[in-house]
């Protein structure tokens, strides 16, 4: 269904209706808990307008909105039709249109330093090809009796995610060469020095690697553990008998020796044992040596990803592993 | 029709899992999802990227607003600058790797040049000449300045003077003339004779006598030239015919010479020796 969006000025006698509108929505339908405006900005306005030109065609709400009476029709009228499922399965490109300046911060999420012509460029037709096909495959597919208001911000996040990334694979491009960004330094002005600035960001960053490691799940106490032998971080017996539950007091005496001026073949080659006896395996160390590599050029691409430009290398991972570890690795702003 | 939640196209995770699983990583910590699902991720990198990508985005919006890569870059290196660093692990290869590098390509533009281009090994070069010391570019100007050699349009005959007398002087340096060394041996082998005295290499004092023989004699007449290594002839002998044998009573400077050995038609050899203090 298409639906026209345009600011409707109210009759006089509509200007109380309407303080009422705007007040359900407000209030009931779109909290500004749950629809920040910083997020949504104009969202109540623009469902407003909408709810005004569903109504125009239906001559008794018309009637009704303009009138002075109290109107229990008019208020579940509003609740029946903006309310957020009705919306989505009514006025889909309404919601695409509520979602604007999260799929613009979106973009700015993936292409911080790209030229803002190619990144409104890119805007655009992510908008057009949700307004034309994608918002009703989400309203197909979307179920709200599993999910919470917040998990559709997910779900249509990720099929705008889906959509941004078929645009750069179509075009063949990167859109992360030069353009006009404020550079932190500026904001940092405004908001303090640069010592709380780069601790946000670490900390930022820390939570990256946080939730990277979160998805290798099973195996994340064995990469863990794995990381700190490479970066020569010391192992406490917690992590031991984080990956391995079982593990003896030989176990700890072994992982917990000081590795400080031994060289990566030599570590592996100590620890080895300790992995394959717990793992029933007969690796050599090489094995678990270039399996801990891959991992971390895993990792560091995962981090990269989430840049425009290339942060990360073997070299400063490393002092990026440090920091992590430097007060335990709990980076935990949430409950990861 | 609707999805469920733990549903896995195509080989990945569905849209919804995707969006499930980044709530989790915001809200729930452990996502409490289906091993399926969190074994799938465990080992797709491209699951992965799309839950770190909404998830990091979702957890807050703003945060990616003007922030440079360089910048997150040098916030780590200067925050790291405080840590203690296990020894190792700190320890920086790239100004190493550099340096090696440089150290490779010199030695290799350092055999081409010597080795391949000119000719000569530095083996021979300092086996027989005696001289221990650095090895000179080779350059086309007088040892003394103001001393006349050939120019570089000129032929060596043309410089030189005849009937044994000295055209120019020795420059007293051992630098191989990559010209003349090129045609040593290929001359030796056409020509059909066999060089006795000297030996390609061979070093002999400053005022020694140097025998020029070979066998079996060719027929003549035959011409002797000794040659600088700036390719300036510096003595010419004719030999008349039959020729084998020759002694120079010389006084040349110390350097690297060649020796030509020619008749009417050709090149018959070129060999080359140096001379010591």
């Amino acid at each position: 269904m298409q639906t026209a969006i345009s600011f409707t000025q109210p009759t006089s006698a509509g200007s109380n209706r309407r303080q009422t509108i705007m007040e359900i929505i407000t209030s009931e339908l779109y909290p500004e808990e749950s629809f920040p405006a910083k997020y949504f900005p104009n969202i109540h306005t623009l469902l407003f307008n909408l709810f005004i030109e569903i109504i125009k065609p239906q001559d008794e709400l018309w009637k009704l909105y303009n009138s002075d009476r109290e109107s229990i029709r008019i208020k579940e009228a509003v609740r029946q039709t903006l309310n957020f499922r009705n919306l989505l399965k009514n006025h889909p490109q309404t919601v695409v249109l509520v979602y604007r300046e999260y799929i613009k911060k979106f973009l700015i999420f993936k292409s911080a330093h790209a030229d803002p012509t190619e990144r409104e460029d890119i805007f655009q037709e992510i908008l057009a090809r949700l307004i034309e096909d994608k918002i009703y495959k989400i309203r197909e597919k979307y179920d709200f009796n599993f999910h919470k208001i917040s998990s559709f911000t997910s779900y249509f996040m990720v099929t705008v995610r889906n959509i941004y990334i078929d645009i750069i694979r179509e075009r063949n491009v990167r859109p992360l060469t030069a353009g006009g960004v404020q550079e932190i330094g500026d904001v940092a002005d405004l908001h303090g020095d640069k010592k709380m600035i780069d601790r946000l960001l670490i900390n930022e960053e820390l939570t990256k690697l946080q939730t990277i490691l979160v998805l290798y799940y099973k195996i994340r106490a064995r990469l863990e553990l794995c990381l700190k032998f490479k970066y020569r971080i010391p192992v406490t017996r917690h992590d031991i008998e984080k990956c391995f539950p079982n593990c003896r007091e030989e176990d700890i005496k072994t992982l917990t020796q000081d590795f400080t001026t031994a060289k990566d073949k030599r570590v592996f080659e100590k620890i080895l044992s300790v992995f394959n006896y717990h793992e029933a395996r007969e690796n050599k160390s090489d094995t678990l040596r270039k399996w801990v590599n891959v991992k971390v050029d895993e990792i560091i691409m995962h981090l990269n990803r989430t840049h425009s430009a290339r942060v990360y290398n073997n070299k400063n991972f490393a002092d990026f592993i440090a920091l992590y570890y430097q007060d335990g690795g709990n980076h935990e702003n949430n409950a990861l | 029709m609707k999805t469920t939640h733990y549903e896995i196209e195509n080989g990945h995770l569905s849209d919804a899992l995707t969006a499930r699983y980044a709530d989790a990583l915001i809200e729930e910590g452990i996502p409490n999802l289906p091993e399926e699902a969190l074994l799938h991720v465990q080992d797709c990198t491209e699951c992965k990227d799309k839950i770190i990508d909404v998830s990091i985005f979702l957890r807050n919006p703003d945060s990616s607003i003007a922030k440079s890569a360089d910048r997150v870059k040098s916030a780590i290196t200067d925050n790291t600058d405080n840590i203690v660093v296990m020894p190792g692990r700190k320890w920086d290869l790239y100004p190493l790797r550099i340096a090696a590098i440089f150290f490779v390509t010199a030695i290799l533009l350092g055999t081409y040049f010597f080795v391949f281009r000119d000719g000569a090994s530095f083996k021979e070069m300092f086996s027989n000449t005696g001289d221990t010391g650095q090895i000179k570019q080779a350059e086309e100007k007088p040892a003394v300045p103001g001393q006349k050699t050939s120019s570089p349009g000129e032929t060596p005959a043309n410089g030189a003077e005849k009937n044994g007398q000295q055209t120019t002087t020795g420059n007293g340096v051992n630098i191989v003339n990559p010209n003349l060394e090129s045609m040593i041996d290929t001359r030796y082998r056409s020509s059909g004779i066999q060089i006795i005295s000297p030996l390609n290499n061979t070093g002999y004092t400053a005022g020694s006598d140097i025998v020029f023989a070979w066998t079996p004699p060719v027929q003549g007449p035959l011409t002797l030239k000794i040659i600088n290594n700036k390719n300036a002839v510096v003595y010419e002998y004719p030999l008349g015919v039959n020729g084998c044998e020759f002694v120079l009573k010389q006084n040349l400077p110390p350097g690297l010479y060649y020796w030509k050995l020619e008749n009417q038609d050709d090149l018959l050899h070129i060999g080359k020796f140096f001379v010591k203090k």
